[in-house]
C-alpha cells in the first residue's frame, strides 16, 4: 500500500491518453503499459479503464480498430486521433503547470513566507 | 470535427446499441482472460486465477452505466426504465389507464379524422404544374359580388384576346353525353357528365394525358372531326383499361368519335367529369346569353392578381357597353384556383377543426386532471425516490415519458379510430358537397399531423401534472395557496374542469344552432308540394328536324324546323298526361328550386315615372307548371295552353320582381320588355309565391316565367340548338315511383332516341340537397357531444375524488352531528361553483364566438337565446347530476368507518 497511489480524479485520461501515444494498444495493454511506466505505484481500478475510453472515444480523441493480440484473440486496439494529440499535449503542459505549482508550495519553508 | 465525432458516436450508439454492448463485453472478457492468464502464470490456479481478474476488475454493471454516460446515451437507457416502469404502473391502475387512453383516443381520433379532410381539401396542393398562376375568370351582377356566375362565348373570347396580362385562356361547360363502346352498346344510353373545353385550357392548366395527347385548336370548329380524350375512371370502367385504346372510336349520342387521349388518375377541372370534348361553337352561338362557360387563365410570370384584375375592371366597363343585354351591370372577377376550388368549403372545414381542436383542449384538460388525481395518490412515492437522492429533473423526466407513452397508446387508438371515421365517412359520398373530397385518405402527411398532436397534447396535459407531482413536500395539502399564490393541485383541477365545462358549453351551443338550422330548412318548405312529385330530364336531338336556312340581320343562323319537331313537345306532355294516376304534367328548361341557367334584364315599360329594372332569373315553362309544383298563384292566372306563338305575349313574375319593379302597386296587366333576342314586350298575367334557388338562400331573387310555347323553337335549347334537356315534372295521385315503367315507355312512344335520366322525387331531391348539411351536423355534433361527456367525466371524477378525499372529514362532521342536507350541500356547492363558473365563461365565449359561424347559419340568430339558455340549462343540470352522485356516496358513508380510514 505504501508503494501505491490512489489516482487523482481528472488524471485517468491523461494516462490513457500518454500510454497509448506510445503505440496502438488494447484496454488491457494500456493497463499493463501505465503499470510499467509508473514501475506499479499507480492504482487503477481496471474496470474504470473502459468508460474512460469510451468517453475519449466520444469525444474524439481515441479511435480503435479490431486487432489481434499477442495470444492471437480479437482485441479493440485503441490509437490517438489529432485531436487526442493535441489534447494530449495541453493536458501535458497543464499537469506540469500545476505539479510545479503544488510542489513549489508544499516545498515552501515557513521563512519564505 | 470532434463535434461530428460525438455525433458520430453518439448515433452508433443509440443505433447500433445492442453490437455496441456486445463488442464491450468481448473487450471486457479479453481483459480478464489475459489478467488471469497473468496471475496464472504467477502460480495460482485456473479457478482462482479468473475469480482474481474478475475482483479487480469491478462491477461490470457499473462500468456499462458508465459507458453509456460517456456516449451521451444514458437517457435512451433511462428512458427504456421508464418505459418499463410506466407500463407496470398503467398495468396497476387499469381504470385509470383506459379513461386516459379512451380520452385521448377520441381527442386525437377526432382531430386526425378532421384534419383527413381539411388536407384533402384545404392543404394538399392542386394537381396543376405551378398552380398558384392559375386563376378563375368570373362574372357577378355588381350588387351580388359572391354569386360566381360563368362567362358568355362573346365574355370568353374578349377576356382571351383582349387581355395581356395572361399567358393562356381556357374555358370549359358542363355537358352530357352518352358514350358507347360500339353503336349497340347498351351501357352506352345514360348520359354522362363531361366538359366541352376549347383546347387552350389544357394549356392553363399544364396536365397532359397520361395516354395520347390532348386535341389541339385545329378540333375546335364544328366541322372538324370529333375527338374525345377519356378520363381514369371511364377508360378503366368502360374500355378494361385497354392500352390500345387511343385511335378507337367510339359513339358520343350516336355520333362516332375518336378517342385521342386519357387523362392520368385525379385529373378533373373544378367540375367531376367523365370524358372532355372540344368546343366545337358555331358562330350561331356566340351571342348566346348563357353564362355556361367556366373560364380559367394562367397569369403571365411576374403578373399580380391584383394587376390582372385591374385589367379586368376596365374589361368589364367596355363589355357592358358592348354587349349591354349580357354584361351591364356585370362585374369580371379574378380569383386563384384554389379559392375556386375551396371557397364554399373553407368555412365549414375550418370550423370543423376549430370545434376537435376544443374537443382535444377538453381531452388534455380532463387527462390532466385525471394525472393530478393519480399524481396526489403517488406522493409518496415520489418523496422516497426524492428523499433516496433522484433529481427532480429526472422524476419530471418520468413522470412525462409516462405521459408519452399515454399519449402514444392513446393516439394510436385515436388513429384507428380516424381511419375508421375516414372510411365511414367516404361511405357517404361526401364528393357531391365536398370538393376535392376523392383525395381524403389517412397519408402520410396526416400521420404525421397525428403524431405531433400526440406530442404536443402529451406536453399539454403532461407537463402540469408531473411538476406539481414532483414537489410534493413544497405544497402542503393543507395550505390552501402558498406565499407567491401559486395554486393547490385542487384548485388547478377546478380551474382545469371549469375550462372543460366552458369549452364545452360553447361546442353545444354551435352545434345546437346548427342543428337549429337543419331543422329550419327541414321545416320551412311551404313554396312547393313535394309529395308524389316525379321530375325527370330528356334530352332531344332535333338535328334531323331541322334544316339551316341562313343568317337574320344580326347574324344569327336560322333555321327551319319540321312540323313534327314542333309537336314533340306537345306529345309528349299530353301523353304522359293521359298515363293513369297522373295528375298533372309540366316542363321547363331546368329542373325547379336550383340557381337559374338565365339571368336576363328585364324593364318595366308604358309608365316611365315608375319604371324600374332588375335581373331577373329566367324560365320558359310549359301550361299547368304551377299547378303541377304547387306552386301558389297569387294574382291573376298561369299559362294556358292559348299562350302561343302567334297570341298575345305575356308573362308571369315572382312576388320579388312585383315588388322590385312596381312596388305596392298591382303588376297585372303591366307590360314588361325581357332583354332577348328577339322578344317582344309581354304583359304581366300572374304573379306567383317565390320560390327559392337553393335550401339556403336567405333572401328570394327576382324570377319571370314566359310561356314555352312563345319562343321560336331555336331559342328553346339555345345553346345546343338543335338539342335540348328537358326537365319533366310529374304530379301523381299516389307513389310517383311505379309508374316509371310506364311513363318511360310513353315517351319511347314519341321519341325512342335517348333514354329518360335523372328519375327522382322532388322529395328525395330536396332531402340529398340537405345531406351535405346532414352530414355536416353528425360530425359536428358527434365532436360536441364528446366534448361535453369528456367534460361531465372531468365534473364527476373531481368531485368524486374531492368527497374521497374528504371522507375523514365528512364522516367527523355526522358524527358531530351535521344532517344531511348540509353535508349534500357542502359537496354540491363546491360542483355547483365550478359548472357555473364553467357556464358563465362559456357563455361568454359564445357571444362573441359563434358570430363564426354566421354565414353557416339559416334563419337563426348566432346569438339565439333559446338556444343558449337551454344548452346552459342542460349542461348545467347535466354537471349537478355528475355532482349529485359523488355526494350521494358522501352521505352514505359510516362516520365510524370515516373515521378508521386515517
Amino acid at each position: 500500500m505504501a508503494r501505491t497511489t490512489e489516482l487523482l480524479q481528472g488524471t485517468l485520461d491523461l494516462l490513457i491518453l500518454k500510454a497509448i501515444s506510445l503505440g496502438p494498444l488494447h484496454g488491457y495493454g494500456v493497463l499493463l503499459r501505465i503499470q510499467q511506466i509508473s514501475h506499479d505505484r499507480l492504482q487503477i481500478q481496471q474496470g474504470s479503464l473502459y468508460p474512460a475510453l469510451y468517453r475519449l472515444e466520444h469525444q474524439g480523441h481515441v479511435t480503435w480498430e479490431w486487432g489481434e493480440s499477442e495470444n492471437k484473440r480479437r482485441a479493440k486496439y485503441y490509437r490517438l486521433t489529432t485531436a487526442g494529440k493535441r489534447r494530449l499535449h495541453e493536458e501535458h503542459a497543464y499537469w506540469r503547470r500545476l505539479s510545479e505549482a503544488i510542489g513549489l508550495v508544499m516545498s515552501a519553508a515557513t521563512e519564505d513566507l | 470535427m470532434t463535434f461530428l465525432a460525438r455525433l458520430r458516436s453518439f448515433a452508433t450508439a443509440a443505433f447500433t446499441g445492442r453490437r455496441l454492448e456486445r463488442e464491450m463485453e468481448e473487450e471486457w472478457r479479453f481483459h480478464i482472460e489475459s489478467r488471469a492468464d497473468a496471475l496464472a502464470a504467477q502460480g495460482l490456479s485456473r479457478d482462482e486465477a479468473l475469480r482474481r481478474a474478475q475482483v479487480e476488475f469491478g462491477d461490470p454493471l457499473r462500468w456499462k452505466e458508465s459507458g453509456r454516460e460517456a456516449r451521451g446515451v444514458m437517457w435512451i437507457y433511462d428512458l427504456g426504465a421508464d418505459l418499463r416502469f410506466g407500463l407496470r404502473q398503467l398495468r396497476r391502475a387499469p381504470v385509470f389507464a383506459a379513461t386516459v387512453i379512451v380520452t385521448l383516443a377520441l381527442g386525437i381520433g377526432a382531430n386526425t379524422l378532421a384534419f383527413s379532410i381539411v388536407n384533402a381539401v384545404l392543404v394538399r396542393e392542386l394537381p396543376y404544374p405551378d398552380p398558384d398562376r392559375i386563376v378563375r375568370v368570373y362574372f357577378s351582377p355588381l350588387d351580388e359580388p359572391d354569386a360566381r356566375g360563368g362567362a358568355t362565348l362573346q365574355n370568353y373570347f374578349a377576356v382571351r384576346d383582349r387581355s395581356r396580362s395572361f399567358e393562356f385562356v381556357g374555358s370549359a361547360s358542363g355537358t352530357l353525353a352518352s358514350i358507347a363502346v360500339a353503336p349497340d352498346d347498351a351501357a352506352g344510353g345514360e348520359p354522362m357528365a363531361g366538359q366541352r373545353i376549347h383546347a387552350t385550357l389544357p394549356k392553363v392548366l399544364g396536365v397532359q394525358p397520361a395516354l395520347g395527347s390532348w386535341f389541339t385548336e385545329a378540333d375546335d370548329p364544328p366541322t372538324a372531326p370529333r375527338k374525345v380524350v377519356l378520363s381514369h375512371g371511364l377508360w378503366q370502367q368502360r374500355f378494361g383499361a385497354d392500352p390500345q385504346v387511343v385511335g378507337r372510336v367510339v359513339w358520343m349520342d350516336s355520333q362516332d368519335a375518336t378517342v385521342v387521349g386519357v387523362m392520368p388518375e385525379g385529373f378533373e377541372f373544378l367540375d367531376p367529369a367523365e370524358y372532355w370534348t372540344p368546343g366545337r361553337w358555331s358562330d350561331a352561338t356566340m351571342a348566346s346569353p348563357s353564362r355556361m362557360l367556366v373560364v380559367a387563365a394562367r397569369l403571365k410570370r411576374g403578373v399580380t392578381l391584383q394587376q390582372a384584375q385591374a385589367e379586368m375592371d376596365v374589361l368589364s366597363a367596355s363589355l357592358a357597353g358592348e354587349f349591354p343585354q349580357t354584361n351591364k351591370g356585370w362585374r369580371i372577377h379574378l380569383e386563384s384556383l384554389y379559392d375556386a376550388y375551396t371557397w364554399w368549403a373553407r368555412e365549414r372545414l375550418l370550423v370543423l377543426q376549430g370545434v376537435v381542436t376544443l374537443v382535444l383542449l377538453i381531452a388534455c384538460a380532463n387527462v390532466a386532471g385525471l394525472l393530478l388525481v393519480q399524481g396526489s395518490t403517488r406522493q409518496q412515492e415520489f418523496a422516497m425516490r426524492l428523499a433516496l437522492g433522484s433529481s427532480r429533473g429526472r422524476l419530471v423526466r418520468q413522470l412525462m415519458t409516462e405521459s408519452l407513452l399515454l399519449a402514444c397508446v392513446g393516439g394510436a387508438c385515436g388513429i384507428g379510430i380516424a381511419v375508421a371515421g375516414v372510411r365511414m365517412f367516404m361511405a357517404q359520398n361526401p364528393t357531391t358537397w365536398l370538393p376535392r373530397a376523392s383525395g381524403i385518405t389517412p397519408d402520410a402527411r396526416v400521420l404525421t399531423f397525428a403524431v405531433v398532436v400526440m406530442g404536443a397534447s402529451s406536453i399539454l396535459f403532461g407537463l402540469l401534472p408531473s411538476w406539481s407531482a414532483s414537489r410534493p413536500s413544497l405544497i402542503p395539502a393543507i395550505r390552501r395557496t402558498n406565499a407567491m399564490g401559486r395554486l393547490s393541485p385542487q384548485q388547478l383541477r377546478g380551474v382545469l374542469v371549469s375550462g372543460q365545462v366552458a369549452i364545452a358549453l360553447v361546442l353545444l351551443i354551435a352545434a345546437g344552432l346548427l342543428v337549429n338550422t337543419l331543422i329550419r330548412l327541414n321545416l320551412n318548405r311551404p313554396e312547393i308540394d313535394p309529395t308524389n312529385l316525379l321530375a325527370f330530364q330528356l334530352r332531344l336531338n332535333l338535328s334531323e328536324m331541322v334544316t339551316p336556312t341562313g343568317r337574320d340581320a344580326q347574324g344569327f343562323y336560322t333555321m327551319k324546323f319540321s312540323p313534327q319537331a314542333g309537336l314533340i313537345f306537345s306529345q309528349i306532355q299530353e301523353r304522359l298526361s293521359a298515363v293513369p294516376g297522373v295528375r298533372s304534367v309540366a316542363a321547363s328548361i331546368a329542373p325547379p328550386m336550383r340557381p337559374a341557367p338565365y339571368r336576363l334584364p328585364v324593364t318595366a315599360t308604358g309608365q316611365p315615372q315608375s319604371a324600374g329594372d332588375a335581373l331577373a332569373g329566367w324560365f320558359p315553362v310549359s301550361p299547368e307548371y304551377f299547378k303541377t309544383l304547387g306552386i301558389a298563384v297569387r294574382r291573376g292566372r298561369e299559362f294556358a295552353k292559348s299562350d302561343s306563338l302567334g297570341s298575345a305575349q305575356v308573362a308571369i313574375v315572382n312576388e320579388t320582381l312585383a315588388r322590385r319593379l312596381w312596388p305596392g302597386e298591382d303588376p297585372i296587366g303591366r307590360e314588361i320588355a325581357i332583354d332577348f333576342v328577339n322578344d317582344r314586350p309581354r304583359q304581366i298575367v300572374g304573379v306567383v309565391a317565390d320560390v327559392r334557388e337553393n335550401s339556403q338562400q336567405r333572401e328570394f331573387v327576382p324570377h319571370v316565367f314566359v310561356p314555352d310555347a312563345q319562343l321560336p323553337l331555336a331559342s328553346r335549347g339555345w345553346f345546343q340548338a338543335p338539342r335540348i334537356t328537358m326537365t319533366y315534372l310529374v304530379r301523381t295521385a299516389t307513389d310517383p315511383m311505379p309508374l316509371v315503367d310506364q311513363l318511360r315507355q310513353t315517351v319511347a312512344e314519341v321519341y325512342r332516341k335517348q333514354p329518360l335520366y335523372n328519375i327522382r322525387t322532388i322529395e328525395d331531391a330536396m332531402s340529398a340537397e340537405l345531406t351535405s348539411w346532414r352530414q355536416y351536423l353528425w360530425l359536428l355534433g358527434t365532436f360536441a357531444g364528446i366534448a361535453a361527456l369528456l367534460a361531465l367525466v372531468g365534473v364527476y371524477g373531481l368531485i368524486a375524488y374531492g368527497v374521497g378525499q374528504r371522507t375523514n372529514e365528512i364522516g367527523i362532521r355526522r358524527a358531530l352531528g351535521a344532517s344531511a342536507g348540509s353535508v349534500l350541500h357542502l359537496v354540491l356547492r363546491q360542483g355547483f361553483i365550478l359548472t357555473a363558473c364553467g357556464i358563465g365563461a362559456g357563455v361568454a365565449t359564445s357571444v362573441v364566438a359563434t358570430r363564426v359561424l354566421e354565414g353557416l347559419l339559416w334563419g337563426v340568430s348566432p346569438t339565439d337565446p333559446v338556444t343558449f339558455s337551454l344548452v346552459a340549462i342542460g349542461l348545467g343540470a347535466a354537471g349537478l347530476l355528475a355532482c349529485y352522485v359523488p355526494a350521494r356516496r358522501a352521505l352514505a358513508i359510516d362516520p365510524m368507518i370515516a373515521l378508521r380510514t386515517e
